[in-house]
């Protein structure tokens, strides 16, 4: 094998590669995040920035600043909003990201560690039945709120979305389950543990890497839906930032980059900064099952 | 301390049937051992004991009260696994106390407890650890520990000595049978190993397929199989069977097959009786209850040397008659040679004999 300095040539092809996926995979936030820090006029010339130049556009985006002459025009629907949808964004994925951890993990525990006729079928029913786009259920959901009454309200988002969680924590926590041995659990009965106690003290502390790793794609996946919160709020009572960034692009006279760019980095950044924070579980969560 | 009375247990999974129509009781205070092959619906017995597994047919009573639907936690009985199943995210202290901060036990209470029972089993030094720290052995101790800490009325034990090396292993089956002597505490012993089982039993029950096939001390089921597969499983060599007719000709009767013919005394025969005239059977002898010449005499077989396995205070030897192969165990300074003739000496007066239609014991 050919040597350059200290690397093989094959290790410096790998190398390559890598650098260029990565360029690919941040490349497009990194633009982002950098465009943020660009003052309007700059941002619709042809010529791109690639140095940040003004904190500007975070501060009108908090309402800190108005802008003056022909930008009053540039300022989109909802930014009012923006504060309060970042925070209703937060409640509602993390309650229904906890409401469906602790539910997924009662069922996975249930198929992972109880054998019962039928426990096949019903897990593959229950993984199916999530399979379903939610555009195909979104009319009887939509019908099912207005009856009752939870139409515009963050327990309505909590509700759907929690039940549209539970079926992909149930696929993925009765993995990690059935890699714990069932002689623990077995032991913690004869202990004098209870099912759930069981369950509490001996399976959920040994699963926690898995457990993080479901709960951070739970508040993920929850924090970026956007089909379900448009169709299910209507004011700034339940709108969530995904809602409030689309209603952006509602400004025909001259379209909003700044706030859109902004509002794209500030949306970003809870999960981005959760990914960062726990990256060492989601990596053992994601291995978890790989190695026996 | 407890007597536990299985009665007429019958467990399936699916098509297979683990434990089939199995009744016994255990005496308060004893030491049984349930042994068996892999597979044999032993260790099912046990979780059917422990709550961990419903019978679907039968009962199962801990002093007297039936407790099939009673919870693992509140039958009062602890359980040794084979893997020692310690919590891998508590310390030792906490594994130990863990039974009874479930119980709600006070914290004083707890803390004496805990530690009397580390102080029994020598590992008070061990209660800050973490189980992955710990040896093969003291995993086994702090299991124990966690075992007797909330003085159970029995101990159920799955092969608790199979993962340790041959050496500690020897050491533990001592300590073991000792705290329970000590304690007084009613067991039931699982494993595979008949060495186990024949020293530390107080009882040995042997399972097969399910089934049990022989209760009784190990003196009893080593020296008194009931059936062939009893005979066959204990005793390492286990034991030989050769198959015969017991034919009488002009008042003499003898053991006779194609491959040779074994007369029997009159004395013996008076004993076997007409109920075994013309009888097909299974004539079973153990290693040691034969011995070897090189001459042709009366009573001996002729046979082939066919392997000799020297194991240092004896010589194992395979002879060939007919196309049976018998194992006898014989002086380590006979000088054989493979492929020779010798000549079988079988003490007839501690033969076994078995019907071979339904090989059970006959004599």
């Amino acid at each position: 094998m050919k040597i350059i300095g200290k690397f093989s040539i094959r290790s410096l092809v790998v190398g390559i590669f890598l650098l260029v996926l990565l360029f690919y995979v941040l490349a497009p936030y990194v633009w982002l995040v950098i465009q943020s820090f660009v003052s309007y006029e700059h941002l619709s010339m042809s010529v791109p920035q690639f140095f940040p130049e003004t904190f500007l556009n975070y501060l009108r985006l908090a309402g800190l600043v108005k802008p003056g002459g022909i930008y009053q025009m540039n300022v989109p629907p909802g930014v009012q909003y923006v504060g309060i949808s970042i925070l209703h964004s937060f409640a509602v994925s993390s309650t229904s990201t906890l409401i469906a951890i602790f539910l997924g993990s009662l069922s996975a525990y249930t198929f992972a560690k109880m054998k019962f006729r039928g426990s096949g079928r019903m897990l593959t029913t229950t993984i199916g039945l999530r399979m379903l786009p939610v555009t195909s259920v979104i009319i009887p959901i939509f019908i099912l709120m207005n009856t009752l009454q939870l139409m515009d309200s963050l327990i309505g988002l909590i509700i759907v979305y929690t039940s549209m969680l539970i079926p992909y924590n149930i696929l993925m926590l009765t993995s990690f389950f059935e890699t714990i041995p069932s002689d623990l659990d077995d032991a913690a009965r004869v202990d004098g543990c209870s099912r759930f106690q069981s369950l509490i003290s001996v399976i959920m502390p040994l699963a926690s890497p898995g457990l993080v790793a479901v709960a951070i794609f739970d508040f993920l996946i929850a924090w970026n839906e956007f089909f379900v919160a448009l169709i299910l709020t209507r004011s700034g009572a339940s709108y969530t930032l995904p809602v409030i960034i689309s209603m952006f692009t509602n400004v025909p006279q001259m379209i909003p980059y700044d706030y859109m760019i902004t509002a794209g980095v500030v949306g970003s950044l809870p999960p981005l900064i959760l990914s960062i924070v726990f990256s060492k579980y989601i990596v053992k969560g994601l291995t978890a099952g790989a190695i026996k | 301390m407890s007597e536990i009375v299985l009665e007429n247990i019958t467990k399936t999974f699916g098509k297979v049937v683990a434990v089939e129509n199995v009744s016994l009781k255990v005496r308060k205070e004893e030491f049984l051992t349930l042994l068996g092959p892999s597979g044999c619906g032993k260790t099912t017995a046990l979780r059917i004991v422990a709550g961990l597994e419903k019978p679907n047919e039968g009962n199962v009573y801990i002093d007297g009260n039936r407790v099939n639907d009673l919870q693992p936690g509140d039958r009062n009985i602890a359980m040794v696994f084979q893997s020692y199943a310690l919590y891998p995210h508590k310390t030792v202290y906490e594994n130990i106390a863990f039974p009874l901060k479930i119980r709600k036990v006070p914290k004083d209470e707890l803390t004496k407890k805990v530690k009397e029972a580390a102080s029994m089993l020598g590992i008070e030094e061990l209660l800050n650890r973490k189980p992955k720290e710990l040896s093969g052995g003291q995993r086994q101790r702090v299991a124990l520990g966690r075992a007797i800490v909330r003085s159970p009325t029995a101990f159920l034990m799955d092969e608790p000595l199979s993962n340790l090396d041959a050496k500690l292993r020897v050491q533990m089956r001592v300590e073991l049978k000792k705290l329970q002597s000590k304690l007084g505490i009613t067991t039931i012993y699982v494993t595979h190993d008949q060495i186990e089982a024949m020293t530390m039993s107080d009882r040995v029950v042997l399972m097969n397929q399910g089934r049990i096939m022989q209760i009784g001390t190990s003196k009893e089921v080593y020296s008194h199989p009931d059936n062939v597969w009893v005979g066959g499983f204990m005793g390492t060599p286990p034991m030989n069977f050769l198959e015969c007719i017991v034919e009488t000709k002009n008042g003499h009767a003898a053991f006779t097959s194609e491959d040779f013919k074994l007369s029997i005394p009159d004395t013996m025969a008076k004993v076997m009786g007409e109920k075994t005239k013309d009888r097909e059977v299974v004539l079973g002898f153990r290693p040691e209850d034969a011995t070897l010449t090189f001459r042709d005499e009366e009573g001996a077989v002729k046979t082939r040397v066919y392997a000799i396995e020297p194991i240092g205070d004896a010589l194992l030897v395979d002879l060939l008659i007919g196309q049976n192969i018998i194992k006898v165990r014989v002086r380590p300074d006979l000088e054989l040679q493979s492929d020779s003739n010798v000549y079988l000496r079988i003490m007839l007066d501690k033969v076994h004999l078995f019907d071979k239609k339904n090989q059970q014991k006959i004599l």
